[in-house]
């Protein structure tokens, strides 16, 4: 891939009393060439004055999340188009340019109260959990918070909706055999039930993940309750 | 300038520079203890090293009746050529368990075979089984750490940069300048303990495997307020890295053993390594331990073969896996088999074709020098983490530096809120901090110069070049030179091309090349003195390791405009026998 | 090949087709389209003893009758087959999941997609040979 690449890039500093603007910039193509290759190619050649995000370029810190053509991707993983619209992502307040500000999300994370709620300090020797479960927590885990099945979300865009990604948090902590924390009211508060189950967030997930699953492992138990008190009748559902 | 909003003062107990594990770990303990805490994170706060590791822990859980504490304790002494400071390794072996019992109260689930028999696997380097994992890897280790943080209150704050610390008349530290990114203000930290958990310096080098905030700013700082630095010459270069596609070059693919039958049996195949030939080359290095050696002299062999032109075209060598292994391999590390199928296709993916692979410089080995309880050699001043030194001695085992964040993130936070406690209120300097914040704005005041993003990338060049992998008094002598002469010619005349105040990146790039510049001088000094090869410290003119001279740590200090470089005897202790009869 | 599925390759995300949004507006407009027929349908059944009538359910009625009438208009006819067919199977589909059957988004939308378009373009063309 020799070819130019042409790369639409927001440009705004809320800051002045300038409007945003797109920015044209044509940068030299290289082979499986990323996003972020592309605007940090920008910012070193062309546009020093461009605020753009990254940190570990491997998909893993989860900081890079920008639109690509009106699609939420993280521009470390995505493959560069030879012509793409290079957005920040949405709805998050712009900080200048392609930077968001997540200041909302982490108080969101913050007020869900995310470390496991025990009903005794943590014995200090290994605690008990099932391997294949253990598992399924560590799988859910992985979340790396990047926000684009946030930002893609019909329900979050529509409805009274905190997010697919902090269902998947609520739901680690539901599955953690060690938390009594109420989150399965927590989600419904939080809009759990809003979700119209379109799997976007599913499809865009960078990391394999399915907040939707999350989602509906939650409004089982709002169907047939839980079984042998915490976690049964998901555990039995799966 | 009228636009320039004066300095806001800010009072807290303990200033944490880092918000990775080292960093959340030492405000977790300090908020415990009922200090006020401030986090300090310089771009958002999942934006750190932590969560880019595999998560692989080492700790001796009495599972594997063939381990000990003390094989342990030797396996890291030996990895580390025998530089390490054997009071902080004793520590590590001796607290890893209760550390590693915290991350599970925090919500970590460790993998496990039974609900209460964790996974057990090798490293590399490591004589035994020994090391944990969990599913979610990095990601999950800082993900709960900082769900703790937030459960505790700790106040994180987002997009601000420890610029420098503040010291009093008597050079103690009362506070901390620091920029805040996302307004471009200057905002002082009053507090009687600062903490330097910023990570270490693989930006350094032009091939590397961390993040990009990963310049050395704490270790620039300590080192600018007098601290003592401790076996800085020592850069550990992970062996194998992805070598395409650019954006992805130079990020860690782990050791050779986990792609081989050793990954589960110390008696094990390795993953093998071949050259362009098809030779087995690491056999001329080591025969005994081949691919399952420790990542120094894996790095080592395989860049020499880069070097002596028998790599690949795009600069790498062939790293073999042993197919049997691929289903574990996909079990236990799903993300490493992920990137390995996005960047090499779905056969390298399967283990069914080999992967090209190069060093890439991973972890700094040295850093600033610390006590038991986190202290640097300047009051009030603390380092845990990457950025401190004398844990791994010249190399650093896989599945050390997980139970080191933990341990030691936690003895300095336990230190810094007791000594803040015991010093009471400390008033900083604002003079002082104003005229630092002058000079730091110089950049955005320049009409024309050099752009930070240029410097920086002759910066990472000629580390990798003089600095790095293989090196010589030649080589070494001329970096020193053009370091020294960077940092009074170019860094006084960077500009950025705007002048805004807001996440203006070239400004923050302007201030980490102060910092990077700092370390790279101290580490080529010390590199230049070391007229030996040990560890991740290869002199090309000195091949050999010397161990009636070269058994001493060396010691750098800033002095004047310059630094001073001390040799040292060891930091020993009594040997383990008769320590473990006094326990 | 190995039976072990390896992890997605997600760097092309921002292309191809976003099921779950196509197939959540497809939801939408056909139940929008449904009720539409519905109650055109209904209203005209309903109406037609009130004498004497008045304009707009004249043209209701010829509405109603025209899109069952006309040959014509049997696309319009096919598409209510299909709007009825998709609303259908992607109900049952949103159902089936929240009780925890494991569906690929991508085969599902097109096997709803393919089901759901069989009645209508059965219609179409019996009735349009006829």
């Amino acid at each position: 891939m020799s070819e130019r690449i042409r790369a639409e890039i927001y440009r705004h500093d809320p800051s002045t009393g300038d409007a945003p603007r797109y920015d044209r910039f044509d940068v030299d193509g290289e082979p499986e060439m990323r996003v972020l290759d592309v605007i940090r190619a920008v910012y070193e050649k062309e546009a020093g004055d461009l605020a753009f995000q990254y940190a570990c370029r491997t998909g893993r810190c989860g900081t890079c999340g920008v639109k690509v053509n009106g699609r939420p991707v993280l521009a470390c993983q995505e493959r560069a188009k030879a012509e793409m619209r290079i957005e920040p992502l949405t709805p998050f307040p712009v900080l200048r340019d392609l930077v968001v500000d997540r200041g909302e999300v982490e108080e969101r994370f913050r007020a869900l109260a995310l470390a496991p709620q025990r009903a005794a300090p943590h014995a200090g020797t290994r605690e008990a959990v099932d391997p294949i479960l253990a598992r399924e927590i560590g799988r859910l885990g992985s979340c790396i918070s990047c926000m684009i099945c946030v930002s893609a979300c019909p329900a979050v865009a529509e409805r009274p909706f905190d997010g697919p990604a902090f269902m998947l948090e609520l739901r680690r902590l539901d599955e953690h055999p060690a938390d009594h924390g109420p989150r399965l009211e927590q989600a419904v508060e939080h809009g759990m039930l809003e979700c119209f189950g379109c799997d976007i967030c599913t499809q865009l997930c960078p990391i394999d993940l399915s907040p939707a699953d999350a989602i509906r492992g939650f409004r089982r138990q709002v169907y047939f309750g839980s079984r042998d008190g915490k976690n049964g009748a998901t555990r039995q559902a799966r | 300038m009228t636009n320039v909003p004066d300095i806001r003062v800010v009072r807290t107990d303990v200033l944490i520079a880092g918000c990775g594990g080292a960093g959340m770990r030492a405000a977790i303990e300090a908020r415990a203890r009922d200090a006020g805490v401030v986090l300090l994170a310089k771009g958002p706060v999942r934006a750190n090293h932590t969560r880019m590791s595999g998560g692989r822990y080492n700790v001796v859980t009495g599972l594997n009746p063939d381990d000990s504490l003390d094989i342990f304790f030797d396996d890291t002494i030996v990895g580390g050529s025998g530089l390490n400071n054997q009071r902080l390794v004793r520590i590590l072996v001796d607290e890893a368990l209760d550390r590693a019992y915290d991350l599970e109260s925090y919500g970590l689930v460790w993998e496990r075979k039974t609900p209460t028999d964790y996974l057990v696997v090798g490293s590399g380097g490591g004589s035994r089984l020994r090391t944990l994992g969990s599913f979610d890897e990095g990601i999950g280790v800082s993900e709960v750490m900082l769900h703790e943080c937030y459960r505790l209150g700790v106040s994180i704050r987002e997009f601000q940069m420890l610029v420098d610390v503040l010291q009093d008349d008597d050079g103690d530290v009362v506070g901390g300048l620091v920029l805040d990114l996302r307004r471009g203000e200057w905002v002082v930290y009053e507090a009687a303990s600062v903490v330097i958990a910023t990570g270490g310096t693989s930006q350094l080098y032009e091939t590397n495997s961390g993040p990009a905030i990963n310049t050395g700013d704490g270790i620039g700082i300590a080192y600018r307020a007098g601290a003592e630095l401790v076996d800085i010459e020592h850069m550990q270069f992970i062996p194998i890295s992805f070598v395409y596609p650019r954006s992805i070059r130079g990020y860690t693919l782990t050791e050779p053993q986990h792609y081989g039958t050793r990954h589960n049996d110390v008696n094990g195949e390795p993953g093998k390594l071949l050259n362009i030939k098809g030779e087995r080359f690491i056999l001329k290095h080591d025969a005994k331990w081949a691919e399952a050696g420790t990542r120094d002299m894996l790095a080592r062999a395989i860049m020499l073969e880069i070097i002596e032109g028998r790599g690949t075209p795009e600069g790498g060598v062939w790293l073999q896996p042993d197919p049997r292994v691929f289903e574990q391999f996909l079990h236990e590390r799903p993300i490493y088999s992920k990137r390995i199928l996005e960047n090499y296709g779905e056969k390298a993916a399967r283990f069914q074709e080999p992967l090209q692979v190069m060093p890439s410089a991973l972890y700094t080995t040295g850093g600033i020098r610390i006590d038991e309880n986190g202290r640097t050699t300047v009051p009030g001043l603390y380092a845990a983490g990457e950025a401190a030194g004398g844990v791994h001695g010249a190399n650093r085992l896989g599945g050390n530096s997980m139970p080191d964040i933990q341990v030691f993130g936690r003895r300095a936070g336990l230190a810094a809120a007791a000594d803040a406690r015991e010093r009471g209120a400390v008033s900083v300097p604002l003079q002082q901090a104003r005229a630092r914040t002058h000079a730091l704005e110089s950049a955005l005041r320049a009409a024309e110069g050099v752009r930070p993003p240029h410097l920086k990338s002759q910066v990472q060049a000629l580390m990798w070049n003089e600095v790095g992998l293989v090196r010589s008094a030649p080589g070494l002598t001329a970096a020193l030179a053009k370091i020294r002469s960077l940092r009074a010619e170019v860094l006084p005349r960077l500009r950025v091309t705007r002048a805004t105040r807001v996440l203006n990146r070239e400004w923050m790039e302007a201030i980490e090349l102060g910092n990077m510049l700092d370390v790279a001088e101290a580490m080529s000094v010390a590199a230049l003195e070391r007229t030996e090869t040990r560890g991740a410290h290869y002199r090309t003119d000195f091949p050999t390791r010397d161990d009636a001279r070269w058994l001493a740590n060396l010691y750098v200090r800033r002095e004047g405009e310059g630094s001073r470089v001390e040799r040292r005897p060891l930091v020993t202790i009594a040997p383990h026998a008769a320590l473990a009869a006094a326990q | 090949m190995s039976a072990v599925g390896l992890p997605r390759d997600s760097t092309r995300q921002a292309e191809g087709i976003l099921y779950g949004a196509v197939g959540r507006q497809l939801n939408r407009w056909t139940g929008i389209y449904i009720v539409g027929f519905v109650v055109v349908h209904v209203i005209n059944e309903a109406t037609l003893r009130i004498q004497p009538r008045p304009d707009v359910l004249v043209a209701l009625h010829a509405l109603d009758v025209e899109v069952w009438a006309r040959a014509a208009l049997h696309s319009v006819e096919g598409l209510l087959y299909f709007a009825v067919g998709f609303h259908f199977l992607y109900g049952l589909k949103l159902i089936a999941m929240d009780l925890g059957a494991r569906l690929d988004v991508r085969t599902t939308f097109w096997a709803i997609v393919a089901l759901a378009a069989i009645p209508g373009v059965w219609q179409v063309v019996t009735i349009g040979v006829r």
